[in-house]
């Protein structure tokens, strides 16, 4: 189907968009020109806005110029180098058409959108008016869904026919959200910038500038040793950092982690205001969630390795992971590597380990045990 | 299981994999799947490989173990340690067992046993020993037809649900008696099989009514014809016989409805919840459906606790009997001295044995072959040999 240019206007990032660019024939340096004076200005406030706002506004009115300005953005961030400025402006590009798609009454645009970016096949329900108006493969659904805790998220709650799940427009495009923004963040780390025109590097350098700093270093508030920690949690920690979006399962991992090590909601909280989405109640009400003081009153487990290596979060390190099935046990008490590096350790120091050290280790096994309870 | 009776039994399933051998067939992929086998008095021997069918059948002859299982997940390297095997995708598979489904027979069939005291008896387990008043309390549960015929609707209420819910197409379901208490039904091509543990949690919720939330039962937009549980649970609305005790406004389905969502209090519609669920959710053993790294009893092989076969139901499910079907080696002839402690009536074979208490006996082959599986009784000392001797053509291993 074509898309008109009021669809390319709101979806900007459809390839359709892209060719329109094309069939301009612009090359980087007309951008210097004062002909796209205005692209370049609606460019910089999209990025502008979603560094200061987390979130672009969306007037359309005049269409080309919202059509051409996304390339234009998308040139900007990448030029900052940046992982951080990325993430955020993919996120809030994500929830710009997020909002678009929850207001979109052409259901064959949804389609058609769904098909072609995500590659996911949906039907418009015509036939029953009083059924949601959207079906998608079930497996599809579950893939998605179990990322979600609350109840009406569970299949048992949805309308379920012939290996189909029946969906209202508003929860379908909640469920794609994250995939938008994975596909706006995958296009950011492809394309490649060549030297941009002075007024362009200007814009670059005000981005920068408005763009929140990273914080210095998430450990410093950890009280216990962040080596000991494994390397999810740590890359949660450190994509935290970098005032990069966590994926979900990151951050439920970080968060049932941190709290049964001992840690407070108060001290893992602290760890979010660099997230992109940040909102100081929604994180405190999730992770007292998580620690069994709201909703449920189930105290979330960390979850497994192998829930880990299912949503694409594990960063196993072959020593110190050897064998784990759960991020609790590491370091690995059955690698043979870290065994034999222990052992001989313990017979060199045998004569002059320092009573401090024996302290130390000490209290690191009793501390693994108490974990493990 | 004694000494001599383990001997018997084991005879009795290397003649079967013998002469009966060729019945099991390849699964899917071969050379993809994780094997294992639990020898008769051993530990379980995990992550094998087999290229071929005849290899397995071969190793089935030459080591005759006590049960032979394979895995629904297909891997990179089945013989690898688990993290190691690299998972590519299993078939969806669902156990159903008669012993989970409660029924009343249960009280007139299932032995209890006192580990303290040593104390037996019929009838469901009580919470602490009538004698000794220890609470060390072992349950041994008995199927009977009965418990079969409750686990086969169940296993009907499943198809119905696969195929219409879940869309999947009955030409790829297939349905065995487990060779114990139940069923195993096992799709074997669908879109579901790469779904992890997480999504496959959700199919076995989903089947149960597992967090089906009570706003479901508020709505007045209930229609018979819609999917899901929605229409299952307007048909059932429907359905009820004008004399339900539930509702006090008749038979019509609009003013239940109403009366439902109107008049209901929240414990009312809790309690018709649960009612609704009991007759219609599927029990399921959900671990099953969830794990993918399960080896799982193969089709055609012997199951252990009963010496009786995992046998494919065929496509009439209703009219499969697995107490007769499922006989291994039914040779009326061929006898044995069994003594049984203590056994409810069994029923096999088209025919009914016992109940029995503290005696010795004469009985077929393949019924002290049950006797001994289920640990109700043993092969008297002596004729294990003898038996041995008129099994035919083979060995004296």
């Amino acid at each position: 189907m074509q898309f008109g240019s009021d669809d390319l206007a709101k979806y900007t990032f459809l390839p359709q968009a892209g060719d329109f660019i094309r069939s301009q024939g612009i090359s980087i340096s007309d951008l210097a020109s004062n002909d796209y004076q205005k692209v370049v200005k609606r460019a910089e406030q999209r990025v502008l806005e979603a560094m200061k706002d987390a979130k672009i506004s969306q007037d359309i009115s005049d269409r080309e110029i919202e059509i051409m300005s996304f390339p234009v953005a998308l040139m900007l961030v990448k030029s900052t180098n940046l992982e951080h400025v990325m993430s955020r402006f993919a996120l809030a590009e994500a929830i710009r058409v997020e909002q678009f798609l929850k207001r979109e009454r052409n259901g064959k645009i949804i389609e058609e959108l769904f098909k072609t970016s995500l590659g996911l096949e949906l039907e418009h329900n015509y036939q029953n008016p009083s059924l949601p108006d959207f079906k998608i493969p079930l497996e599809e659904y579950l893939r998605r869904a179990s990322e979600f805790h609350k109840t009406e998220w569970k299949l048992v709650n949805r309308l379920v026919g012939e290996g189909k799940v029946f969906l209202i427009q508003d929860d379908l495009i909640r469920l794609i959200r994250e995939e938008i923004r994975i596909m706006i963040m995958a296009r950011l780390k492809e394309i490649k910038v060549s030297k941009l025109p002075e007024n362009l590097q200007e814009v670059v350098k005000e981005i920068i500038r408005a763009a929140p700093p990273p914080p210095q270093s998430p450990y410093t508030i950890i009280h216990i040793a962040p080596e000991n920690y494994p390397p999810c949690v740590r890359k949660a920690l450190d994509m935290l950092d970098k005032g990069e979006n966590v994926p979900h399962y990151g951050r439920f991992l970080m968060a049932t982690y941190l709290l049964s090590v001992g840690k407070s909601v108060d001290d893992i909280v602290a760890l979010f205001p660099k997230a992109p989405d940040f909102k100081q109640n929604v994180t405190r009400y999730q992770v007292e969630h998580l620690a069994g003081l709201k909703g449920g009153r189930t105290r979330y487990r960390v979850p497994s390795c192998n829930t880990l290596q299912t949503h694409q979060f594990c960063f196993m390190d072959p020593i110190k992971c050897y064998q784990i099935t759960s991020p609790l046990q590491y370091p690995s008490r059955k690698s043979p590597e870290l065994a034999k590096a222990s052992a001989d350790k313990n017979s060199k120091s045998t004569r002059a380990k320092s009573s401090s050290t024996q302290t130390k280790e000490r209290s690191k096994r009793d501390w693994t045990k108490t974990r493990r309870r | 299981m004694d000494e001599n009776s383990t001997q018997i039994v084991r005879r009795y399933f290397k003649e079967y994999y013998f002469r009966h051998g060729t019945q099991i067939k390849s699964p899917s992929d071969i050379g993809s799947r994780e094997f294992g086998y639990l020898p008769f008095g051993a530990m379980m021997v995990r992550h094998l490989s087999f290229k071929d069918i005849g290899a397995l059948r071969a190793m089935l002859v030459r080591e005759v173990p006590a049960g032979a299982y394979c895995s629904n997940s297909l891997y990179v390297d089945p013989t690898a340690e688990m993290h190691l095997k690299g998972w590519k995708k299993a078939e969806l598979i669902f156990d159903i067992d008669a012993d989970a489904l409660k029924q009343p027979c249960k009280k007139v069939h299932d032995i209890w046993l006192c580990k303290s005291c040593g104390r037996k008896e019929f009838g469901l387990r009580p919470d602490i020993c009538r004698s000794c008043k220890s609470n060390r309390l072992l349950e041994l549960p008995w199927a009977c037809p009965m418990c079969l015929d409750a686990a086969k609707k169940e296993t009907f209420r499943l198809l119905d649900f696969l195929e219409f819910d879940l869309g999947i197409a009955p030409v790829e379901t297939k349905v065995y008696f487990s060779g114990n208490a139940g069923y195993h039904i096992n799709v074997e091509k669908s879109a579901y099989e790469t779904l992890d543990t997480h999504g496959r949690a959700e199919i076995a919720d989903y089947l149960s009514g597992r967090g089906l939330t009570p706003s479901i039962f508020a709505s007045q937009r209930l229609l018979p014809t819609d999917p899901g549980w929605r229409g299952r649970l307007a048909r059932y609305i429907r359905d009820l016989p004008e004399d339900d005790q539930t509702f006090n406004s008749g038979s019509q389905f609009e003013n239940r409805l109403s009366e439902l969502a109107n008049e209901f209090s929240k414990k009312q519609i809790e309690s018709f919840m649960n009612r609704f669920l009991s007759e219609n959710a599927v029990r399921i053993d959900s671990m099953v459906t969830t794990d993918v790294h399960r080896i799982f009893r193969m089709p055609e092989t012997l199951n252990n606790k009963t010496g009786l076969v995992k046998r494919e139901c065929g496509n009439n499910l209703a009219e499969f009997d697995p107490l007769s079907e499922a006989v291994a080696l039914k040779d009326e002839e061929q006898k044995a001295q069994v003594f049984v402690d203590m056994c409810p009536k069994i029923e096999l074979g088209g025919r009914s044995y016992g109940p029995f208490k503290s005696e010795t006996l004469e009985l077929p082959l393949y019924i002290g072959v049950y006797i001994a599986s289920k640990g109700a009784g043993k092969f008297v000392s002596g004729k294990g040999e003898e038996i041995a001797a008129q099994t035919k053509g083979l060995g004296n291993q």
